[in-house]
């Protein structure tokens, strides 16, 4: 009995790849989500109603007393609302990066790799996580965005052609977050090649693959980015450049777990 | 005689040393097989190649008649000789994952040996200990449905006193077409569930067949003579 030829479906795959790649994140991020728009609820409710369209950022709690104490909360919580965004982006791509490190490199992998699943649905499974979480994480800081400044949404004006930007913005953000995540996963598949010295191996593909990059990308910008007045279009051409950075990073991520993959 | 796993001058080199060299090999349908050898024979290297969690250097493997890959991955069960298992899933979330991705796992057949050694469905994976560990990674193995089972040192981490239990389970939940390769050190533990070894030796086949006819033929147990082919 030959391997049959016959044409696999993918889909079924990395559905399941995906949910269980889902199911590990969500323990972990929804928590965070959900305090990030827990504070930027407290945050906007605190923050004072501009009366002459301007906001004044300038938050202060006089402990003597009691006509700021809200003034010191809304910098307090607006404080903590900013350091909790920073804080889950660096959650989220430590959770997904980890998973992809243990799950497929390290004791994991003895699980994970023995499932009747190819290289390629365990990678497009968690390109397809990602994706997701980048789109929840934008609309819970949307979201969010909307609940700090609730009382003082008037003063935001938006303008006719906000759905070009917003759709270039959404592009870039999720072209950029996949670009990100599969550089980690590429230095992490490199670093994996070498048995003794992985971190050294992981720095040197970190400088190798900048360097590449830039230089590669480089001579673009540099044509493109002079001539480039529109904004909006620069977010497009910016995602397209990212889109094709992931392509390259995902496919060398690919070949090196399909062919050189050494579980020891 | 059908066979569920076939080697083709296989060859598995690491950048230090040769792990595999050159071994041909066939493995018949309905046997128990002991892969039997020292440390560093390339037991581990064998079933990991099955297993397609290596890739060889040069030659040919085939189980169940296919290349090691998604396909064979889903008819063949491996137990590796590590503990794979998760810290964030309970017992039953893992009993239900391997359901889902194997359309020959049998989810009862895990919660009966779940229940038969005292192992809670709903416990923690990252509470249980490194034994128990390995009986609920057995578990998960033996709750396949398949042509051929491949477990590495599936006795080696826990007590005297499971081993029996582990053994009579492998023994009791394979079918009679089914085989099982059991690579281990603990040949006097197995001896007497096997019919069928292959000794390895520095990533050599130095001696492969019936289990009855060596004994007959050496006028020893496969524990003796194994002492004495690997003398130090």
């Amino acid at each position: 009995m030959e391997n049959t030829k016959t044409i696999r479906n993918p889909f079924p795959w990395i559905g399941k790849v995906f949910k269980y790649e889902m199911k590990h994140s969500v323990r972990i991020l929804l928590p965070v989500l959900v305090a990030i728009l827990a504070i930027a609820l407290i945050a906007g409710l605190c923050i004072p109603r501009t009366s002459d369209g301007y906001m004044d950022m300038n938050f202060t709690f006089n402990v003597n007393g009691s006509e700021n104490v809200l003034d010191g909360l809304a910098g307090f919580f607006f404080m903590i609302y900013w350091v909790l965004v920073v804080v889950s982006a660096v959650v989220t791509i430590s959770v997904i990066t980890k998973r992809f490190k243990n799950g497929l490199l390290g004791d994991e992998a003895y699980l994970n790799l023995t499932l009747p699943v190819t290289i390629g649905e365990h990678l497009w499974g968690r390109i397809c996580t990602v994706i997701v979480w980048d789109l929840i994480y934008t609309a819970v800081m949307l979201l969010s965005f909307v609940l700090v400044f609730m009382k003082n949404i008037p003063m935001f004006k938006i303008e006719e052609d906000w759905t070009l930007t917003f759709i270039g913005f959404l592009l870039f953000d999720m072209a950029s977050s996949l670009c990100l995540i599969l550089f980690i996963y590429l230095v992490n598949a490199i670093g994996h090649l070498s048995k003794k010295h992985r971190t050294l191996a992981k720095l040197a593909a970190i400088i190798v693959i900048i360097s590449f990059t830039s230089r590669f990308f480089g001579m673009i910008n540099t044509d493109y980015l002079n001539k480039m007045y529109d904004s909006t279009m620069l977010l497009y051409w910016n995602a397209l450049f990212a889109l094709i950075l992931s392509a390259i990073y995902g496919t060398v991520t690919y070949f090196i777990l399909k062919l050189k993959l050494n579980l020891e | 005689m059908e066979n569920v796993l076939e080697c083709k001058n296989l060859t598995k080199r690491y950048i230090t040393k040769t792990a595999l060299k050159g071994i041909d090999l066939s493995v018949p349908k309905g046997t128990i097989v002991g892969l039997l050898g020292p440390n560093g024979s390339g037991k581990t290297t064998l079933l990991k190649l099955a297993a397609g969690l290596l890739k060889p250097s040069s030659g040919e493997i085939l189980v169940c008649g296919l290349k090691p890959g998604a396909e064979s991955k889903e008819i063949a069960a491996y137990q590796p000789d590590r503990v794979y298992l998760n810290d964030w899933m309970t017992v039953n979330d893992l009993v239900l994952m391997m359901a889902d991705f194997y359309k020959n796992f049998n989810k009862n057949k895990a919660y009966e040996m779940l229940t038969s050694l005292k192992i809670e469905k709903g416990e923690k994976l990252k509470s249980l200990s490194k034994g128990t560990k390995e009986k609920v990674q057995l578990i998960l193995t033996m709750s396949r449905e398949a042509p051929l089972y491949m477990l590495d040192e599936p006795i080696g981490g826990v007590d005297p006193a499971a081993r029996d239990y582990i053994l009579n389970t492998i023994i009791s939940n394979y079918s009679e077409n089914a085989t099982v390769i059991l690579s281990t050190h603990l040949i006097s533990d197995i001896e007497p569930v096997l019919n069928y070894v292959l000794f390895l030796k520095e990533g050599k086949i130095i001696r492969q067949g019936d289990v009855d006819s060596i004994r007959e033929e050496k006028g020893m147990s496969i524990d003796q003579l194994f002492r004495e082919e690997f003398r130090c």
